[in-house]
């Protein structure tokens, strides 16, 4: 008698626990931007939830497939990634651990560069000599508000495919689109001062920044990408940026301030340190505050 | 014929159905510092391999791996690797199945061209091999369930050989088996550390039992590209029997740290054990012994595919008091990967 109540109990708990009505759409992102747009576009969805991997003060080309990230991804029913091979040493790597059969089928991984007007793709072969060079072209556009807007339409669409409610999320894609236009336009508002000053950037993670907001840039402090730069390299550079009346030479939290340093001292053009991704915790207006703060600070030079 | 064989014919099957390659040498020069060292005093190509892996279909996932190693100063060219893997048949958990290192321990589960230093420990030698031990069999590695992570890992090899052979061996009255059960703590996405529990156990042909319990630690703290500061240690208990019963513990500790948080050259420091804890001398007296090895590394990586090593190393026995077996020498050591870009794993 105990044993049947028993069974019955474990079957109910069994059957409830695999309900529909109980599951959870778990969305795994690579970056915390994917994860803020993630969240934009599962608004009023009930029972979404969203997790980035990064926390935004990492080196993502050189991220480890930690165990925290196999953990997280094998929960989750899609994972949301810049894709142009920017997470290529440690995702595919943690997906596999994972274990997890739903987001190893075609529709369980969403690359958002895909659908991306990408800058800098490489038109001759390539090989490790040239660097780290992407195939795809440059990966770095999540702090580029025009490229997130195209971001938008693929991820809602990655979101239907997965299943989510097809108006609301077309709903969301269109108030989201405009949210990201209206930061775009102050943005670029405030940056009116800097169009078509030159600048340069120690790797090449601002060049849809400089685009969006009409900055020139036509040079990083890496002669080859992802290496640091040499000392003759640097003289190099800051001797052509002092003849170009350089403005600044922007650059990210993980780059090597001794590089940043020299350049500053023998070019006599102030260096900016600025965080290149957004950082957790997430919340409704993080976007807007990430750039602003770096309209900001290249302001206050 | 081997040679031409990797050279011509594997990367151009590669191209054709798109498998994804790679290839690595690892070669070292030993050179002994005081009369009794018994460093090679040659430059070594330890161990040349290349490797093709890529989806076999829509279930599993394939590796092979071909390596050349130098043994006794002859290159033998063997299959190192030969792997079905499938991530997706049962939920959370990887199965592989074929030949493979065992998935117990640190520096096992890795290549040696991995490994933050150039030779093992003395522990791991004696008790593994000097790369690690290799046996044809099955193995799966379990996330648990549990908003901590763990991760559990079993297997059964043939274990008709121990270690690194070459040849066929005997069918063994109780086979290779063995696990490992690993908790990662992180404090962010730059620091985290893992511990494991270890267990392997095998009987041969001829009622050799052989038990070994251990325990493996890493934690890690990156900055950017650089890991900034490395703890790595590994403690292992083997227990054999046979006639007379045998057992021997060893660890070691290794402590690495870049020179600057940007910096690519990385100073560290490792200090071995190995004690046999059932020797005796020629009268039958238990006798007292410890052999400690004091390695200094200094890497220089150059980018993320070469790195050059130079270690300086100082090993002794202390047997009833008395030093003996001195070895002082110095390694240098180059790594180069070619090919695809490997995984980064923690």
């Amino acid at each position: 008698m105990f044993f049947k109540g028993l069974m019955k109990f474990l079957f109910i708990l069994i059957y409830l626990s695999s309900s529909p009505l109980w599951a959870k759409f778990n969305v795994v992102t690579t970056s915390p931007e994917l994860a803020w747009l993630s969240e934009k576009l599962l608004n009023q969805i009930p029972n979404t939830k969203v997790e980035s991997l990064l926390q935004g003060n990492e080196d993502a080309h050189h991220v480890e497939a930690l165990p925290s990230f196999v953990h997280k991804l094998n929960r989750a029913q899609i994972v949301v990634a810049v894709g142009l091979e920017f997470e290529d040493a440690w995702l595919n790597k943690a997906i596999t651990l994972s274990a997890n059969s739903q987001i190893q089928r075609p529709q369980g991984l969403c690359h958002i560069g895909d659908k991306i007007t990408v800058l800098e793709k490489p038109t001759m072969p390539i090989d490790r000599s040239q660097g780290d060079v992407h195939a795809g072209g440059n990966p770095h556009f999540l702090i580029s508000p025009q490229a997130m807007i195209e971001a938008t339409r693929k991820l809602g669409d990655c979101f239907i495919e997965n299943g989510q409610a097809v108006e609301v999320i077309e709903k969301n894609i269109v108030s989201t689109q405009l949210e990201l236009q209206q930061i775009y336009q102050k943005i670029k508002t405030k940056l009116s001062n800097l169009k078509n000053k030159k600048m340069i950037q120690y790797h090449r993670e601002f060049s849809y920044f400089f685009r969006d907001f009409e900055i020139q840039s036509s040079r990083s402090l890496e002669d080859i990408p992802g290496v640091s730069p040499s000392a003759r390299s640097i003289a190099t550079t800051a001797l052509w940026a002092k003849s170009q009346k350089v403005y600044a030479l922007l650059a990210s939290t993980h780059n090597p301030k001794s590089s940043l340093e020299k350049f500053q001292e023998l070019s006599q053009i102030k260096y900016l340190v600025v965080q290149s991704s957004m950082t957790l915790p997430l919340q409704n207006n993080s976007y807007e505050e990430w750039l602003n703060k770096i309209a900001d600070q290249l302001l206050s030079l | 014929m081997k040679i031409l064989i990797i050279i011509f014919f594997i990367p151009r099957l590669a191209w054709c159905l798109d498998l994804k390659i790679s290839g690595t040498l690892d070669a070292v020069y030993s050179q002994g510092l005081n009369q009794s060292s018994t460093a090679s005093e040659k430059l070594n190509m330890r161990g040349t391999e290349i490797s093709v892996f890529s989806p076999i279909d829509h279930t599993f996932n394939g590796l092979i791996s071909f390596a050349a190693h130098d043994e006794s100063g002859a290159q033998n060219f063997e299959l190192h690797e030969g792997v079905i893997s499938s991530s997706k048949l049962i939920k959370n958990t990887n199965i592989r199945l074929g030949k493979f290192f065992l998935g117990v321990g640190r520096l096992n589960r890795f290549h040696q061209h991995d490994w933050y230093f150039t030779t093992a420990p003395k522990i791991h030698r004696e008790l593994f091999d000097t790369e690690g031990a290799l046996d044809t069999g099955i193995e799966s590695t379990t996330l648990l369930p549990f908003e901590s992570i763990w991760n559990v890992t079993m297997g059964v090899t043939s274990g008709h050989t121990w270690g690194h052979s070459h040849v066929a061996g005997v069918k063994p009255k109780t086979p290779t088996h063995y696990s490992r059960i690993a908790r990662y703590f992180e404090y962010d996405t730059e620091l985290g550390a893992e511990l494991g529990a270890n267990y392997i156990g095998r009987t041969s042909y001829n009622n050799e039992q052989k038990k070994m319990y251990g325990l493996d630690f890493i934690l890690k703290a990156k900055k950017g590209k650089t890991i900034t500061h490395l703890v790595q240690s590994e403690f292992w208990f083997r227990e054999e029997k046979n006639l007379v019963s045998e057992k021997t513990v060893g660890s070691y500790i290794y402590y690495q740290k870049s020179v600057t948080d940007d910096s690519p050259f990385f100073i560290g420091l490792r200090w071995d054990t190995y004690k046999l804890l059932d020797r005796k001398n020629i009268l039958g007296e238990k006798e007292n012994n410890i052999q400690h090895t004091f390695t200094l590394p200094v890497t220089y990586q150059h980018s993320e595919f070469s790195f050059f090593r130079l270690s300086f190393s100082h090993d002794f026995t202390r047997i009833e008091g008395d030093t003996k077996n001195r070895d002082q020498r110095l390694e240098a050591q180059i790594i180069y990967i070619i090919g695809e870009h490997p995984a980064h794993v923690f």
